[in-house]
């Protein structure tokens, strides 16, 4: 009989547990359902208690107090720990960052001369990264119609770019297949502005953009080089035009394009504002270096075509800026226009600026630093997109 | 037997079935591959560091860029964005000779490509290249590193492994709770340690047991083999278990007391094919991995104490006399319904707990190894088994009676001790129980000893009662002959 009584009472621990196990994993899911609902977010909770932890910290490191440091390095890492798989499921980006800084502070205060000014360096950009996962978007919003209405704005300057671009590579083709060097000299620069305007969109079309603006360092197999940049080779370099014909003849069939695909090109906002951020981008590697005019030195040029493209990108996008952005508006508006007067001192004409080699070290600095500001100011936009 | 070799070939068939409709992940259409330019911007950052000309290198970068920036983009504009913003950076502090805002400019834009890199924007680029094996390669790297003294080296690529660790630890975690921690502080106190020319001989260890820890975890060269051993390794205790109860069922001669085992045994496989679907179409893997710590882990635990009971009264048999007296106590039903129950409970507790561990690990396989050689590994698996589960009832009905007893109740000793010792440590995993180590126990594997006293004061506890029975078992055996030697003088 005492031997049955264990087994029943084996059995009854048995047919416990089962019910136990599929309770835990109801909990659970209920529990992550929850989360996403509710107002009290476990990471917001938790990442406002980190906040107050890496404060006191700060706190602590202007002191100089390594017994407090510690004790708040290592708590910091504690209030990490507890909610840190929350925000890896739902922000991985963000987790991402906050281990970066978060990490070497716990490694210092584990050592019992931690190095205070890695600490503070790593604390105050742990203080950005925490306000940034408070603000972070879960779940991409729908675009307003404010973008939406910025979008079709751009998109018809862009249109208005690319027929501008036919345009304009008409007299400069004809120019080429007659031969008359010196006419096609002139006429170069005039459809570049229009195409480095609205390049984003030539982008989007695989083997466009490398058709019409490839550069010879971008081909591995010159006799595969087409676009505008052989051209300009034959013109500044071998000043001769010689075979050119069909190049031109090729330049006019992918310009033309272009032209007939972006008739039918959609755009989403964000897009819109990465299109602006490449303009930069391709500014800041190539125009400023005087990569893209290699022959011709036009770099100017197409420079500033890259920022007017990318300063269409914000005008288009200002009515959804002035909704709770106005700063930013403002900033951006501002550096657009210190960008252009610092062009304008090498301007000749809209489509002649100063020879790129004529230009000292001091000027290229003074230009890619307005650059350099006005990137930044672009990608804090497209934190609103 | 025939029922027997019917649930072997439903099991098989099942479990085949399960992963024929489990979709393989698709490979990503057109995998971006960051890796050279990783390489150019680390070339350009030692070349920053040594004061030489980064210039080939960000041009061999921006090539680079040039030929993938629409890919990169149509994956994720996010880290066109980001990386838009950093390339401008780069350059410029580039062009202007600013050595150390270039270093810091271009690091944040290796920091850029390589988070794009782990998949935290999102969109396609989380390439293969950051396997597990491939980060233990890497852990290699820094541990000759570290052995050659070259610390600097060793630093940054600790640091190098920190960011790693994050597009493999969903892997990690997703095995082991208890590995995944003790790396990521393996990871923390190594930069710790190398940061300080006192510490840093220190990190060697730890890189050492990192690389012990995640070896097992590390799945990339999944074979024919690997699939085939685990139905082998996780089925052959519970095949113990089974064998050992219907070899007594036999030789009791009761034949409610075998299909009582077999409907245990066969309720546990259809519970973990269950599991296995329910893992493959609804859950992910590592939101199910907490719940299949806590169910191996309380299945351990109760099995143990049930094989604690059974290997007693195991035991208590091996003495003939008392075997015929139990034989003939009962002879229409030799066995109690009661017993015959706990029989079924026990089957089925030891099935559950190693099927769902072979169905979680089977499916964990199924992405990463052709299906073909998957397949035929667990067909191979299971027919070894059967193979062996077969053999031990032929011998165990060939043994005689007190062998018999005697080897059953030391296997099923055994197990016990086993399932307490890993089930314990599921727990553990689980986090029912605080995970404190203690450096002073040892760590047995093949024993389930853990380095914890949660663990081994249990495992204590069990073979001190297991010696407890012996003695006394022979204390009691001896009185008998003592008593029938007084009578027959």
């Amino acid at each position: 009989m005492k031997h049955q009584k264990k087994i029943v009472f084996l059995l009854l621990m048995a047919i416990l547990l089962l019910p136990v196990i599929t309770a835990c994993s109801s909990t659970q899911k209920s529990g992550s359902t929850k989360t996403a609902q509710t107002t009290s977010d476990p990471v917001k909770q938790g990442t406002n208690k980190m906040k107050q932890l890496n404060n006191k910290l700060q706190v602590a490191l202007k002191k100089n107090d390594t017994a407090a440091i510690k004790k708040y390095g290592k708590q910091i890492n504690t209030q990490w720990l507890s909610y840190e798989n929350n925000v890896r499921d739902r922000f991985p980006l963000q987790y991402a960052k906050i281990e970066r800084y978060q990490q070497p502070i716990y490694a210092q205060s584990n050592l019992a001369d931690p190095d205070v000014a890695q600490i503070k360096e790593n604390s105050s950009a742990l203080t950005g990264q925490l306000n940034d996962l408070l603000t972070a978007k879960e779940t991409k919003s729908k675009p307003s119609k404010q973008m939406d209405q910025a979008v079709d704005d751009y998109l018809k300057y862009a249109d208005e770019q690319i027929d501008m671009l036919v345009k304009t590579t008409k007299p400069f083709v004809k120019a080429v297949k007659d031969g008359d060097i010196e006419k096609a000299k002139k006429l170069y620069a005039e459809p570049r502005i229009y195409y480095e305007r609205a390049e984003p969109i030539a982008e989007s079309f695989g083997d466009l953009d490398p058709a019409i603006d490839a550069r010879v360092n971008d081909v591995d197999d010159l006799s595969k080089w087409t676009g505008f940049h052989e051209i300009e080779r034959a013109l500044w370099e071998k000043n001769s035009l010689k075979g050119q014909g069909k190049y031109a003849d090729k330049l006019m069939a992918d310009v033309l394009d272009l032209q007939k695909k972006s008739k039918t090109f959609k755009l989403t906002p964000k897009a819109m504002v990465a299109g602006a951020m490449e303009l930069l981008e391709e500014a800041a590697t190539s125009k400023i270096t005087g990569e893209e005019e290699r022959y011709s030195h036009t770099d100017l040029v197409d420079l500033q075509a890259n920022v007017d493209g990318s300063e269409a990108v914000y005008q288009a996008a200002i009515p959804a800026l002035n909704q709770g952005h106005k700063d930013l508006a403002n900033q951006i508006d501002k550096q657009f226009q210190a960008f252009d007067k610092q062009m304008l001192k090498y301007k000749k004409s809209d489509t002649e600026y100063e020879d790129y080699t004529k230009l000292s070290k001091e000027q290229i600095r003074e230009i890619s630093n307005e650059l350099s500001k006005l990137s930044k100011l672009m990608a804090q936009t497209a934190k609103i997109f | 037997m025939k029922f027997g070799r019917c649930i072997g070939a439903f099991t098989l068939i099942c479990l085949i079935a399960m992963l024929s409709m489990y979709p393989l992940p698709a490979h990503a259409e057109k995998a971006i591959d960051v890796s050279p330019a990783l390489k150019d911007l680390n070339h350009a950052i030692t070349a920053l560091q040594n004061n030489k000309s980064a210039e080939a290198d960000f041009s061999s970068f921006k090539k680079w860029w040039q030929n993938n920036k629409t890919a990169v983009s149509q994956s994720s504009l996010d880290a066109s964005i980001q990386l838009s913003q950093d390339i401008s950076s780069a350059s410029l502090d580039l062009l202007n000779g600013d050595r150390a805002e270039a270093i810091k400019s271009v690091g944040a834009l290796r920091q850029t490509l390589q988070d794009y890199q782990s998949g935290l924007y999102g969109g396609a680029a989380k390439s293969g290249h950051h396997s597990l094996s491939s980060y233990i390669t890497e852990l290699g790297n820094a541990k000759q590193s570290m052995s050659q003294k070259d610390w600097v080296t060793a630093a940054s690529q600790v640091k190098q492994l920190q960011q790693d660790w994050l597009s493999v630890e969903g892997d990690v975690v997703s095995q082991s709770q208890s590995i995944y921690t003790e790396s990521e502080k393996d990871l923390v106190m190594m930069d710790a340690y190398l940061a300080d020319s006192k510490t840093r001989t220190k990190a060697l260890p730890l890189v050492d047991e990192m690389i012990t820890s995640l070896k097992p975890l590390a799945s990339a060269n999944y074979g024919m083999w690997d699939a085939a051993l685990i139905p082998i390794r996780e089925g052959l205790e519970a095949l113990l278990v089974i064998g050992a109860l219907l070899t007594f069922a036999r030789k009791a001669n009761s034949k409610p007391a075998k299909v009582w085992i077999w409907s245990g045994t066969s309720l546990a496989v259809i519970v973990c094919l269950a599991v296995g679907v329910l893992v493959s179409f609804l859950l992910s893997v590592a939101a199910f991995g907490n719940n299949n710590s806590l169910i191996n882990g309380w299945s351990g635990v109760v099995a143990s104490l049930m094989l604690l009971y059974v290997g007693y009264w195991l035991h208590r048999n091996a003495d003939i006399k008392r075997w015929n007296a139990f034989i003939k106590s009962k002879t229409s039903q030799a066995i109690s319904k009661r017993k015959m129950i706990s029989f079924a409970v026990l089957a089925f507790i030891a099935v559950l707990r190693e099927g769902m561990e072979t169905v979680i690990f089977l499916i964990g396989m199924a992405g990463r190894m052709p299906y073909t050689q998957l397949a035929t590994g667990i067909a191979v698996g299971f027919g070894v088994l059967i193979v062996i589960g077969f053999l031990m009832l032929k011998l165990g009905v060939l043994l005689p009676l007190r062998p018999f007893f005697m080897i059953s109740s030391f296997v099923v000793f055994y197990l016990c001790f086993k399932f307490m010792g890993s089930g314990i440590h599921s727990l553990q995993m689980a986090g029912v129980l605080p995970s404190t180590v203690s450096e002073a126990l040892p760590s047995i594997n093949s024993l389930s000893i853990f380095p914890s006293w949660y663990s081994t004061v249990p495992q204590a506890i069990c073979l001190l009662l297991f010696i407890f029975i012996i003695l006394k078992e022979q204390q009691t055996a001896s009185s008998h002959k003592a008593q029938t030697h007084a009578k027959e003088a």
